[in-house]
């Protein structure tokens, strides 16, 4: 097996008959349980399902149902599989409060991509109830970031982020209520994006919060992240804020031009908030976005400030519809930072959610008029300051490193809190070799659009020229 | 759950009696408070909509474009 096939090539050369396949999901299985588990991603392994998955391919259409036709891949923990027999894979969501929870249900986007011929192999590390974006997980492991093992994966999509860096499956689904796609993504050098409001059905997803939760695609290359999202978009009446929006085949739209596109670098709310030096690699990125044939203007946007502590307001409010009876009843099992950013919304009452849900659609209705009238996409920086060490942000041995740790979703919640689609693409290297990483920003779903820049950055910058040591 | 204030009396009794400790309760309660008081300081939106129906708004802009 080559570790970091794409897609394309997995799909070209390496699954071509039943038996390759085989061989191949055997190779990657194998890959889980070694590096895998040595970087503390991977939850579980369900071999012997994902065989049976590749059989069934092959007995019932030799002829492939889509690019993904027989490419095993991993998912973050929160996604549920109850197979047609036998019982519900494990489900815990991250917590040793949800020890031994099955999965009553096999989330809607699973059963897509099994629609499309793709083998589903394994579970990846989830930040505890997904609620957390440095990636520690006292119960499930803390995630090693492959480009350097001292170093955090960002959350909550931790393990996600760090099997598909370090090139074990092509992709791997998260999920982001206040960035934990992006945050992952970004560390590990990956394309991750967070989807449109109501775009991709959340339903049979460990849930958090139901108002902004999202769930999108990290992946080493834009081509495998456009595949996936094409995939996995469409209504679903079983999730409360599905939108019956066009489908779109992001792929047709890969390799468009950009020219002519008006993008904008916000500076007074997201480049202010971010560290000097990860701030002039960002400055100096997005100046190079105008060989794209771009428009280039800074620009700022009132009001976007208020949008990162009504996210938190609201993720913990919602959070605590979910989990509060099992706060009570398990709490011994839980991480106390845990504990708190869920109780955080008992206080909030009725009242309160209901203007903080109003606020939110005037808030996002104003500033998408706003900002969209003068630009079709704004640029940012996805870290606010170079990636920490897994000890150093460690904010349960070092309870004073919690305010900043709590800054590392500066430049992420606005987006949830508006329901914008986003898309990150690495872009260069920090001062200890990590990745940095840059946020496209789009109007309500012109995640076609925000693929073919990330295409352009992709094939300027070129990341991935660069690989982690895998051993 | 209800949000009304003897459900989160209710709740609050139950944490404290499970043994939840007294500190990260009210660290909790401190923290909403001043995440509360951003929002009421937050200007009441001008056009009274929700994100459902923001959103299918600009979904069928999306499909009138095409």
């Amino acid at each position: 097996m080559s570790l970091f096939d794409d897609i394309p090539q997995i799909s070209q050369h390496r699954v071509k008959d039943r038996q390759s396949a085989h061989q191949y999901l055997e190779n990657v299985c194998a890959e889980l349980e070694g590096l895998g588990r040595q970087i503390q991603a991977v939850r579980f392994i369900e071999e012997e399902f994902a065989h049976r998955q590749i059989d069934q391919l092959f007995d019932n259409d030799t002829a492939p149902k889509s690019a993904l036709h027989a490419v095993p891949l991993a998912h973050k923990e929160l996604y549920g599989r109850k197979p047609e027999t036998g019982a519900g894979w494990l489900y815990e969501g991250g917590s040793a409060s949800c020890q031994e929870d099955t999965a009553a249900e096999t989330a809607h986007v699973i059963t897509k991509l099994d629609d499309a011929g793709a083998i589903d192999c394994a579970r990846t590390v989830s930040v505890e109830y997904a609620l957390g974006v440095t990636g520690h997980n006292n119960y499930a492991g803390t995630p090693l970031n492959p480009w350097n093992h001292d170093y955090i994966c960002g959350g909550s999509s931790s393990g996600s982020g760090a099997v598909v860096a370090a090139g074990i499956v092509p992709v791997s689904l998260g999920s982001d209520t206040g960035g934990s796609i992006r945050l992952p993504a970004a560390a590990c050098g990956l394309v991750g994006i967070k989807p449109t409001h109501g775009l991709v059905s959340r339903s049979g997803v460990f849930p958090l919060s139901v108002s902004l939760d999202t769930v999108g695609p990290l992946s080493r290359t834009v081509h495998d992240a456009a595949l996936v999202l094409s995939h996995i978009t469409g209504f679903d009446k079983n999730d409360p804020v599905s939108i019956d929006a066009p489908k779109i085949d992001y792929l047709a739209h890969l390799d468009g031009k950009v020219d002519g596109v008006k993008l904008g670098l916000e500076t007074q709310y997201f480049l202010a908030g971010t560290d000097n030096d990860i701030a002039d690699i960002i400055s100096a990125a997005f100046e190079q976005t105008e060989s794209f044939n771009t428009r280039l203007s800074e620009i700022k946007i009132a009001d976007i400030n208020t949008t990162n502590p009504l996210n938190v307001l609201m993720i913990s409010s919602e959070a605590c519809h979910v989990h509060i009876d099992r706060i009570v009843e398990r709490h011994q099992h839980m991480n106390p930072q845990t504990i708190m950013r869920v109780l955080t919304g008992l206080y909030s009452s009725a009242e309160i959610e209901a203007r903080l849900s109003a606020t939110r659609a005037g808030l996002a209705a104003k500033i998408i008029d706003q900002v969209f009238s003068e630009i079709d996409v704004f640029v940012t920086p996805v870290w606010p300051f170079a990636l920490p060490t897994i000890e150093d942000s460690d904010v349960g041995a070092r309870p004073e490193a919690a305010s900043l740790m709590q800054h590392i979703g500066h430049n992420t919640r606005p987006v949830n809190f508006l329901g914008l689609p986003a898309i990150v693409v690495p872009v260069g290297f920090d001062k200890n070799g990590l990745p940095v990483s840059m946020q496209f920003v789009g109007k309500p779903y012109s995640e076609a659009l925000l693929i073919k820049l990330a295409r352009h950055c992709e094939q300027h910058f070129r990341f991935w020229d660069r690989r982690p040591a895998t051993r | 759950m209800k949000k009304d204030t003897e459900t989160i009396a209710r709740y609050h009794e139950k944490l404290v009696q499970a043994g939840v400790s007294d500190t990260l309760i009210d660290q909790t309660k401190q923290t909403n408070l001043e995440l509360t008081e951003m929002l009421l300081k937050t200007p009441s939106p001008e056009q009274q909509t929700d994100m459902n129906s923001l959103y299918r708004y600009y979904a069928r802009a999306v499909s009138s474009d095409k």
